[in-house]
Formats: C-alpha cells, structure tokens, sequence
C-alpha cells in the first residue's frame, strides 16, 4: 500500500455533475477490489491552462489522494487514457498534505489581495529584525544548541504561516479574475463564498501570530547563539547533504 | 566576505520534500521571466531540493500550472 496523489485536469466544459460521474467511476476503479481507499479530495476549479491543451484554454482542475496497491493504477490509467474528457491527468506518490495551495474556485479578490500584501512584509520583517540582533552581538556571547533548534522551528513556522496567506490570496485573485465567465453555477459560488470567509480569518489570525513568534526569538538569539549563526550556521547543512545518500522515492511517474 | 545565501527550502522544513509542484506561487519563485528553471546560484537552493524543485517545475509544467516557455506566444 502506498499514499498516491492524482491531479486531473477535464474539459471545462462538462458540467459539474458529468464531472463527479466521472471521478466516481474513476475512484471505483482503485476502491473497488483491494484495500484502496480515496483519502481527501479538492475541486480547484476551472483555471486556465498555461498553455492550451487540446485546444482548450481552460480546464477542470481536480486533485484527489488516495491509497492503493499498485496493481489498479494500471487499470485506472488505461481508463484515464481511453477518456477524451480528461485532457491530462498525473499520478504521483503524494508527498505534501492536501489542502495547500487549494485555490478555492470563484472568490472574491478584494480582501484576499489586501491579505497578500499585509502577509508578506510582515515575514521579511521579521527576518529582517532577527538578522540585526544576531550580528549585532555577535561577539559577545556562546551557541546554544537548543535555542539554535528552537529558532529553526519557530522561524519555519512563521515564515510558512505567511507564506500559505499569500499563495491562498493570490490564487483566490486568480480565480476571481475568471470568475465572471459564463459558467458561474449557483451551487458552486455559494461554496465558494464560505471557502472565502473562511480563507480570510485564517490568515489574518495566522499572521500576528508569526510575527509574535518571531520577535522573542530574534532577541534569544542574539542573547546566545550568535556566532554560529554568524559564520558556518549552513555549512553543517551542506557538509551533510552527500553523505545521507536516499532518494525521495518518488521518481516513480508513469 | 559572501556568504552563500541560504536554501529556502531547508529554512522552511530542514531536509525533507521541499517544494510541491502544485504550488504555483512558490515555484514562481525558481523560473525566469521566460519561464526557465533559475541555476542554483541564482536560487540558492542546496543541490538536494534543487532537484527537487527541477522535478516539481517539471510536473507542474506538464499540469499547466506553470508555461514551458513565457512570453512567447503571447
């Protein structure tokens, strides 16, 4: 058993019940003999393509995870490339949780964008900030490992926690730029319009929250363990880096 | 006295899978205006999530998340 991750892109022009009929014939196809088991699924929506596909400019973006022997991938492909409504389809071995970069379909932009912009210049600042105290004492003090530990997490964190805002903002713009075209269903905005409200107090909550995080820390650093943050803090990284040999397994994309 | 600018990757989730390919906004980061995947020392990727990072871009080009060439046909 392996967690696999499928990204469909149909025709846009199906409607969205054609479109469910199809996936559910597509995952029965994994459920259906064997222990595979359809784990999460995100409809994108329809987004333009970056380039045209069978013509089509636009497509129906669908990203589903699941688990399953490998046996009825092969099935499912054949399915997948016998269907002229699937303009592409990618299977992969998934390796990031679900709903990242989840452009919810046909949002407004407007609060989404200001998110953007607020989002970002907090992180850089607060990166900023941290790197200023650390060179500032940096002669003065001695590394702490915890601390050093400490301040990778919580700066991942808070630079993450910024950065989901803004691809989310962004993408939500994106949408809402083709949200006017003609297939605007009731259903779906009305989905939409939730995934919107929701979209805007996460961020909004997230982002205090990073900068919160990073201010103590940058002055723990600069209590501690400035000098190997000044000098060789990624050289251990890099010295690392050949002698831990494995490959992601994922090279595997038929 | 440079100093080698450090792996966005790493900085964000130390060694493990880096970028996902379905995240448009991040692998903007790693293309040229034409579209081109950006060399290391232009990116500062350490060699492992700059492979990873070519191999994300590629699949989300073949998705078309992102163009094979920018600025051409259009």
């Amino acid at each position: 058993m392996r967690d696999y991750e499928i990204v469909y892109i149909f025709r846009s022009s199906l409607t969205s019940e054609e479109i469910e009929a199809k996936l559910e014939r597509y995952h029965a196809v994994i459920t259906a003999d064997g222990p595979g088991e359809i784990t999460a699924s995100v409809h994108w929506g329809k987004r333009q393509l970056a380039y045209p596909i069978k013509k089509q400019p636009n497509g129906y973006y669908v990203v589903a995870q699941f688990t399953s022997e490998p046996d009825p991938l092969r099935e499912l492909e054949r399915v997948l490339k016998l269907e002229d409504d699937v303009l592409r389809y990618l299977i992969v071995i998934a390796e990031h949780p679900l709903p990242l970069p989840d452009p919810a379909p046909e949002t407004p932009a407007a609060p989404a964008a200001e998110e953007a912009e607020t989002a970002e210049p907090a992180a850089e600042e607060a990166e900023a900030e941290e790197a200023e105290a650390g060179e500032a004492e940096a002669r003065e003090a001695e590394a702490g490992e915890a601390d050093e530990a400490a301040e990778a997490a919580e700066d991942a964190e808070a630079e993450e926690a910024a950065d989901d805002a803004s691809a989310e903002a962004e993408a939500e713009e994106a949408e809402a730029e083709e949200a006017d075209a003609e297939e605007a269903e009731a259903e779906e905005t009305d989905g939409a319009e939730e995934a919107a409200e929701e979209a805007d107090e996460a961020p909004s909550e997230a982002e205090p929250e990073a900068e919160a995080e990073a201010e103590p820390v940058a002055e723990a650093e600069a209590e501690a363990d400035a000098p190997a943050d000044d000098a060789d803090a990624e050289e251990p990284a890099d010295a690392e880096e050949p002698a831990d040999a494995e490959e992601p397994a994922d090279a595997k994309e038929e | 006295m440079a100093f080698r600018k450090a792996c966005r990757c790493c900085v964000a989730g130390g060694r493990k899978p880096g970028v996902d390919y379905k995240d448009e906004r991040e692998l903007d980061r790693y293309i040229s205006d034409r579209g081109k995947i950006l060399p290391r020392r232009a990116t500062g990727s350490c060699a492992r999530h700059q492979r990873a990072v070519t191999a994300a871009i590629k699949r989300a080009r073949y998705l078309a998340i992102l163009p094979y060439i920018r600025g051409y046909h259009d």
